[in-house]
């Protein structure tokens, strides 16, 4: 698996986290995978134990993704949160202003879609219409707010 | 090995569409794909079956076509056999006033796209 | 109209560019044909049963005479001169070559217009009154709530790959001319007990493989949490909504499975978790685009005009198409102007770029300068003066616009069917075709009265067949069109799904046993009754007689 961390290859990662049962069956370790399907209210009690989440993403075109980052944060997560499955460099915003660090790709997906594409999405856009999903790095605007700046 | 399927009912044709423009095409004997169905190599032999196959992969992977599937030809009319694939052949049956694919044909003549191959 | 700002403008032409970089990144083979699916999707562009098809989004089917001559031009350079307005108030070109549609867009964003998400699993298009402003039954205008539901719909970082696509539709009316009870979500504007404007929430509606009528969410919100609470329905659709099966995958589904008062309480908890204070619009904002929509400088006319009672009186054509084109306005003197878009032989929604240009010219001498657009596929000029009507009418006349059926029984709604469709099981628009040409005589149409029929060409319903007073479904039965009838369907407030009659029909039998229907109806009915309200009245059983010989 690659790691892509603000439109930067950082290599490969290897070594699969432990799952949600996995980790709440343990009163160790500071990392865990979710599928899509998780039930935050399960973690909840645990969560501020953690430092790294991984969330799966089935295939790309599944957003639930999305949703759970955007739930985990608003719980109140603030370690390392990376998106791992076969995204392609076009959702990448979407993945980063929903709260995700990063994201972590197959080999075979890099291979088509390399730093250059992950690097140019980052920066497609820095203007947007929802209020509570802009980004830090590169920083991004609402532009509700920005029209009356 | 080739991920197209034919059932192998009669005579067969492979379509597609081509990925710059859109049109339907199919594949005639040179191996180019052409977008008149009169131009479409037809045959039942699982050779040449086999041999179309591997056009259809590699030319998809080559982006410049889309989709290809074989389809069935009714060995008398030499038309295509199913209903849907007759309106993919023969465009919009309705033209109040606007060109149908025949009349279009006519004017621009029909389009190819690929380069000419060997047959074998 | 809405106009952008600096932001809008900067907004759709890094939506446009990034395109332009998806094609190049297609064509090139860094996206497969399988990714780069959905992100064309999401941008209008289809790749159908002929060629590619571009959906442009008239957002709330509202635009301008100036927006108009872009379409047309767009038509004739890119095009074959002409467009589809189809029944989500967006127009769509069947031919356009995808290495031609970064520059498409680029004309679009000229004229402040745009396709994103006119497809994909993503919020689509927001549609409304055609209308809107105009109508006389009108609470309040609904299309500043629609132009904020746009924005804020447009490139949702969380709500871009849904379960299915997902429809929002407005009215603030009384009457429904939007089917908002048809819609993933329909949004009602209604009045609470404290004098307030806001929005009653309809969830869970939709036609395709499962009609289903929409249930009421809230009994109201302000407009202020509207999209707070939006987001709380979005985020349980988005986690819950079925993936497994594309065919259940709707919110419909999810609403049905989960029971409606669990769904309710699913949607509440979210949104009481969220802040909506700090995510709800601000109030300057909210005033800033309803600006836009303030009602036109309406000149001061008497309700009646002599001129236009004389033309009535002199062309009895112009009086016909009085009596079916035009609608009542809210301000006297003025009338609303029904262009239909469905001539004797024509494809229903079909209009040439010549047409757009004339409409457009219409719309600036006589309108205001704006246009609408309506999901029944004809076109509006909202605000017109009668004095002016029948300069107005001549001129529709001499551009073959001045078909008198609004509402009548040829001003059908109909999907392009097996003619253009990937998906199309069987034709639609020449049934329509055939439909008009049976009941071309205008004093017929006339003595029929109402009359809603609805064609789809495959079950996924796209031609509303479940909710038209006769409904007609396309199959493919052995290689062979049939057609099946539904009646009894119904799209406003008092909506319903219709109920199918029996077994199909085939083309040539299906247009006879329409006309026994009629036949029926015309022998039955009470004074007054449209063809919905017989059915209503007498039931399914003598419809039947007439269709199957039974009686």
């Amino acid at each position: 698996m690659v790691l892509i961390r603000n439109g930067v290859e950082l290599g490969h990662v290897s070594g699969e986290l432990p799952d949600l049962e996995t980790y709440l069956a343990g009163n160790e370790g500071d990392s865990v995978l979710l599928s899509p399907d998780v039930d935050l209210e399960t973690l909840k009690p645990r969560l501020s134990g953690l430092a790294l989440i991984e969330v799966s993403f089935p295939s790309f075109t599944d957003g639930r993704g999305f949703s759970v980052a955007k739930q985990l944060r608003r719980l109140g997560y603030e370690g390392e949160l990376i998106a791992t499955g076969p995204l392609i460099p076009d959702q990448y915003l979407c993945a980063v202003q929903c709260g995700f660090d990063a994201v972590k790709i197959e080999q075979e997906c890099y291979v088509r879609q390399s730093e250059g594409e992950w690097n140019e999405a980052l920066h497609a856009f820095d203007l947007f219409y929802q209020r509570g999903y802009v980004r830090q790095n590169p920083v991004s605007r609402n532009i509700t707010e920005a029209r009356y700046e | 090995m080739s991920t197209l399927k034919h059932k192998g009912k009669g005579p067969q044709a492979l379509t597609a569409n081509g990925l710059r423009t859109g049109p339907v095409v199919y594949l005639s004997a040179d191996y180019t794909w052409n977008t008149a169905f009169e131009n479409a190599m037809l045959t039942e032999d699982p050779l040449v079956i086999a041999r179309m196959s591997e056009a259809g992969d590699r030319d998809e992977e080559e982006n410049l076509i889309v989709g290809p599937y074989f389809i069935d030809v009714d060995a008398e009319t030499h038309l295509p056999a199913r209903y849907r694939e007759r309106f993919r052949a023969q465009g919009p049956s309705y033209d109040p006033g606007k060109p149908t694919y025949a009349e279009l044909l006519m004017k621009d003549g029909a389009q190819v796209i690929g380069q000419q191959r060997e047959g074998n | 109209m809405y106009r952008y700002d600096e932001f809008d403008h900067t907004f759709v032409r890094a939506r446009s560019q990034q395109f332009k970089r998806q094609v190049e990144r297609r064509l090139d083979g860094s996206l497969s044909e399988e990714q780069f699916r959905p992100l064309r999707l999401m941008n209008g562009l289809y790749l159908q049963l002929h060629a590619y098809m571009l959906r442009v989004a008239i957002p709330y089917g509202t635009f301008s005479g100036k927006q108009m001559r872009q379409l047309a031009m767009i038509a004739d350079k890119y095009d074959r001169g002409y467009g589809h307005f189809t029944t989500r108030q967006n127009i769509q070109y069947n031919w356009p070559d995808l290495v031609d549609v970064p520059a498409i867009l680029e004309d679009l964003a000229d004229v402040e217009m745009h396709a994103i998400q006119t497809s994909g699993n993503c919020i689509r298009n927001t549609t409304s009154d055609p209308w809107a402003g105009a109508a006389i039954d009108e609470i309040e205008d609904p299309r500043p709530i629609a132009e904020l539901i746009r924005q804020w719909s447009s490139l949702h970082p969380e709500f871009t790959y849904l379960p299915r696509k997902f429809k929002i539709a407005i009215t603030g009316a009384s009457n429904d001319r939007a089917a908002i009870r048809a819609h993933d979500i329909g949004l009602q504007i209604v009045q609470n007990d404290a004098g307030e404007n806001g929005l009653q929430v309809y969830v869970g509606g939709g036609l395709g493989r499962t009609p289903i009528i929409g249930n009421v969410l809230r009994e109201f919100i302000s407009r202020h949490e509207l999209l707070p609470y939006l987001e709380a329905i979005m985020r349980v659709y988005n986690r819950y909504g079925r993936r497994d099966n594309k065919y259940k995958a709707r919110i419909k589904i999810l609403v049905q499975e989960t029971g409606l008062e669990k769904f309710r309480d699913e949607v509440e908890a979210e949104y009481a978790q969220l802040e909506p204070l700090d995510i709800a619009v601000p109030q300057e904002e909210l005033n800033r685009i309803a600006d836009y929509f303030s009602a036109p400088d309406y000149d001061d006319v008497s309700s009646s005009d002599e001129g236009y009672d004389k033309a009535v009186i002199l062309h009895s054509d112009f009086a016909g198409w009085v009596r079916s084109n035009l609608s009542e306005h809210k301000i006297s003197g003025y009338t609303i102007v029904n262009i239909s878009l469905k001539p004797l032989k024509g494809a229903p929604g079909d209009i040439s770029a010549d047409q757009m240009r004339v409409v457009a010219d219409l719309a600036q001498e006589y309108s205001f300068d704006e246009i609408r657009a309506t999901h029944e596929q004809n076109l509006v000029l909202a605000n017109v003066k009668k004095s002016d009507v029948y300069a107005l009418y001549q001129k529709l006349v001499v551009a073959e616009l001045a078909t008198g059926n609004i509402g009548l029984i040829s001003d059908i709604i109909c999907c392009p069917g097996m003619d253009y469709c990937a998906l199309a099981t069987a034709r639609s628009i020449p049934v329509g075709q055939a439909i008009s040409e049976r009941f071309s005589d205008p004093e017929r149409q006339r003595v029929i009265g109402e009359m809603k029929i609805k064609i789809s060409g495959c079950i996924n319903a796209c031609g509303h067949h479940h909710i038209g007073h006769i409904g007609i479904l396309g199959l493919e039965k052995a290689g062979v069109e049939t057609y099946q009838v539904k009646l009894g369907g119904d799209a406003t407030s008092t909506a319903e799904v219709g109920k199918v009659t029996g077994k199909g029909f085939s083309f040539d039998e299906l247009i006879d046993a329409i006309e026994r229907m009629i036949d029926l109806y015309l022998r039955e009915r009470d004074t007054g009754e449209r063809f919905l309200d017989t059915y209503r009245r007498i039931g399914m059983e003598p419809f039947k007689g007439v269709l199957y010989g039974t009686d």
